[in-house]
């Protein structure tokens, strides 16, 4: 037994020379412990991203970048169906084991932070090198989400804002440009109609994130300054909003496919990308498919929403939609985390990223870049939404229950579509869900 | 004497009885806690994975369980359970769905799964192929049997899009869009995926019913439908009970084929109480509504298998008339 431990103990003295350099020189030995620390302190994130599949290829290009500079941390990518993200998302935190770092979108971020998952971001941007590069535009719509308005439970990376998409080899032929008007909308969409030859000027969404997409329309075409008033009563309850409702429906099955009833995203796109629909009211987010599916940039046009009758030729728009990250409070690595996020949102990874998406970037510096110029609908609405012309409309994202009521709202729109339900009684089950939903967090604030 | 000798013998009864007793009870002290031991693995994994589930549902339908409102979170009593039977229209329609959708299903794929077995069962050429092809939509899984029928319907690329061009349907008909036909298109989708179900399980028991049998029929002179309908359906009652039973559990739990083809639209129109369930708690984040709910399937279930084995005698003999 002893004759074991001697051993033991020389073999430990031989192995620590060796891997301490000595005598072989004080530099060498110095190198070697930073090695010996490098590998004992690198670990492994784990980061989700709530695209996965089509936007995987583009984490695939910078995670390698990021692990080049920071050789001590390991990026594990994961891809979730943008389908199915919060369903995810809170599964994994209810099981006590979410990632490190998230992209989560603007939409889901209150409910994740209702369940206490999040960290605050305040100190760390603070002290960032990437302070002050976020635009306020974005940052401030991302701080409001928190229950204070000032904590930053993620930082914005991208901004999606509501846009109409044009296919021009539809409009061309027929003399029609792509309307800056919602009254222009409703009847271009009926001109370029040719359900004989399977051509319908319009798609509508039907299914799942109908009610989201009407929301950013109904602010648009009723000119709505703000989404609740200091009642806490919604201001989509409105006669206003009600009209934009019966024209909308009205274009079902006169300008759209009977089977716009069951498109959600996934359909909507594939019918515009088909070439046999003239417009589509979408977020920047699927410009790359779009562009791809047209034929290229100089047949595809994207523009802000119109302008409605009643906003005397001021454009009102919701405020862009946003995209985030985030880093968990159960996460062993958060400053590994946030080494990673602060990449991501640097001026080169916020570039690219957006770049191929064709989506807003966040970082300002981005925004000298020829790309986003070149880009027709990224440069379209950026000049909108910093237009003194353009008046955005801050959505309740803060709600934790507004994912919830929009998607208890999009079945009821489609019993609006097959004529079960008025669009009245529509707008009054959503305005009274959304004035409920206000008061509790109104007076759970108080 | 007489009476001296009837005690005795009485005496001597009772000492035998408890001799008797006597070597059962050192049986059972012998084997001592080995049979527990024997029987714990099962206990612990009915205990893991049937027990602990269920408890923890029931446990959830009494409270208030929404992971985006945990500050009303709590003990509600009856409260979801009253709101579910009283104040929600959904839960009906629903449910009233779930039953026109089991009933529909279940019948339709009972006949037709008969009808193919009994074809399936005589020798015609080509029959290993004919059996592989009728089997085939059962390997298929739920998503994908969506995916296939979406192309089907749709209306753009679709079958639809051929019958109208020879003018069988209306230019860009859509069945799953409209109201009156999304069921009927459900069902046929459901169809083509459950009929193989029954066909296996009734061909299977087919092949068991001794030739003999179907030979003194034919000797006696029955015809196909005399055979069929007095020595064939008796062998096949407890494959049939037991059949229709699962697959009437299954089609009221079936969530992934309505789910991906419909998602229980358009509106509520295809809502099933599962997906009912599924959108309360998944997408609502009301755990403790969707417990109740869950437990009102679940209640249902139970008792509607308990009454149907029991009315249809299921495992009894089967009784041939002689």
């Amino acid at each position: 037994m002893n004759r074991y431990v001697g051993r033991l103990a020389v073999g430990l003295a031989a192995g620590s020379m060796a891997a301490t350099g000595i005598g072989v020189g004080a530099a060498s030995a110095s190198n070697a412990h930073r090695a010996v620390a490098h590998r004992t302190q690198s670990v492994t994130i784990t980061f989700w991203d709530d695209n996965g599949g089509p936007r995987t290829p583009l984490y695939e290009h910078l995670i390698p970048i990021f692990e080049r500079q920071n050789p001590g941390i390991k990026v594990k990518y994961v891809g979730i169906p943008d389908t199915s993200v919060l369903e995810k998302y809170d599964t994994a935190i209810q099981g006590g084991s979410p990632p490190d770092i998230a992209a989560i979108p603007g939409g889901d971020l209150s409910a994740i932070i209702a369940q206490n998952a999040l960290i605050s971001l305040n100190k760390y941007y603070q002290n960032s090198k990437i302070y002050g590069q976020i635009l306020p535009t974005l940052l401030k719509p991302t701080q409001a989400i928190s229950p204070n308005g000032k904590t930053l439970y993620a930082l914005p990376f991208s901004g999606v804002p509501a846009t109409l998409w044009c296919n021009l080899n539809i409009l061309r032929p027929a003399g029609v440009t792509c309307p800056t008007t919602w009254n222009a909308f409703f009847t271009d969409a009926v001109k370029l109609t040719n359900a004989n030859k399977g051509i319908y000027g319009f798609t509508m969404r039907g299914a799942a994130g109908a009610t989201t997409q009407l929301i950013d329309e109904m602010i648009s075409y009723a000119g709505l300054e703000r989404f609740f008033q200091p009642n806490g009563k919604t201001s989509l309850q409105s006669p206003r909003v009600l009209q934009f409702l019966q024209k909308f429906v009205g274009l079902y099955k006169k300008a759209t496919s009977a089977a716009d009833v069951d498109n959600s995203y996934l359909q909507m796109v594939a019918e515009f990308d088909s070439n046999k629909v003239g417009m589509m009211l979408h977020n920047l987010g699927s410009y790359a498919s779009n562009v791809a599916a047209v034929g290229g940039k100089q047949n595809l046009v994207g523009e802000p929403d119109p302008a409605g009758p009643f906003n005397h030729g001021r454009v009102t728009m919701a405020a862009p939609g946003l995209d985030t990250y985030g880093i968990f409070k159960a996460s062993k690595h958060q400053a590994q985390a946030w080494k990673f996020e602060q990449f991501l949102l640097g001026a080169e990874a916020n570039g690219y990223w957006n770049k191929n998406v064709g989506q807003l970037p966040a970082n300002k510096n981005v925004l000298k870049q020829a790309w986003v110029h070149q880009q027709q609908p990224v440069g379209a609405l950026l000049a909108a939404l910093s237009s003194k012309n353009t008046y955005a409309v801050s959505l309740p994202n803060y709600l934790p229950q507004y994912g919830a009521i929009q998607n208890n709202s999009d079945p009821l729109w489609q019993e609006v579509m097959t004529g079960q339900i008025t669009p009245a009684q529509w707008l009054d089950q959503l305005c009274s869900a959304l004035d409920q939903a206000q008061s509790l967090w109104t007076h759970g604030h108080k | 004497m007489g009476v001296t000798q009837t005690m005795l013998e009485a005496e001597q009864r009772v000492s035998l009885r408890a001799g008797a007793r006597e070597p059962a009870r050192r049986r059972r002290k012998r084997k001592g806690w080995v049979p527990y031991v024997m029987l714990s693995p099962l206990v612990v994994l009915i205990a893991a994975f049937v027990a602990y589930p269920v408890g923890s549902v029931v446990y959830y339908s009494f409270q208030n369980y929404n992971i985006v409102e945990p500050f009303l979170n709590g003990f509600a009593g009856w409260s979801n359970y009253s709101t579910m039977l009283r104040h929600d229209p959904l839960f009906w329609s629903s449910l009233l769905f779930t039953g026109k959708w089991v009933v529909t299903e279940v019948v339709l794929q009972l006949i037709l799964g008969m009808i193919l077995a009994l074809i399936m069962n005589e020798a015609f050429r080509w029959r290993g192929f004919t059996r592989a092809a009728v089997f085939a939509p059962w390997a298929v899984s739920g998503v994908l049997t969506t995916t296939i029928w979406l192309l089907l319907y749709d209306p753009q690329a679709g079958i639809v899009n051929y019958l109208s061009n020879i003018g069988l349907a209306p230019r860009g008909f859509a069945i799953l869009a409209d109201t009156h036909t999304v069921f009927w298109g459900a069902v046929l989708a459901e169809l083509w995926r459950g009929v193989p179900f029954f066909a296996i399980i009734i061909l299977a028991d087919l092949q068991s019913i001794p030739r003999e049998l179907i030979e003194a029929a034919n000797c006696d002179g029955a015809n196909a439908w005399t055979r069929f309908r007095w020595v064939i359906l008796p062998h096949l009652r407890d494959a049939v009970i037991l059949s229709t039973l699962l697959r009437c559990v299954w089609e009221f739990n079936n969530v992934d084929l309505l789910f991906t083809l419909t998602n229980g639209g358009p509106g509520t129109e295809t809502t099933t109480l599962p997906l009912y369930v599924a959108r309360q708690a998944i997408d609502n984040h009301n755990f403790g509504y969707g417990a109740a709910l869950t437990m009102a399937g679940f209640a249902i279930l139970f008792v509607f298998s308990m009454i149907y084995l029991k009315l249809s005698k299921f495992g009894a003999s089967t009784g041939y008339r002689t």
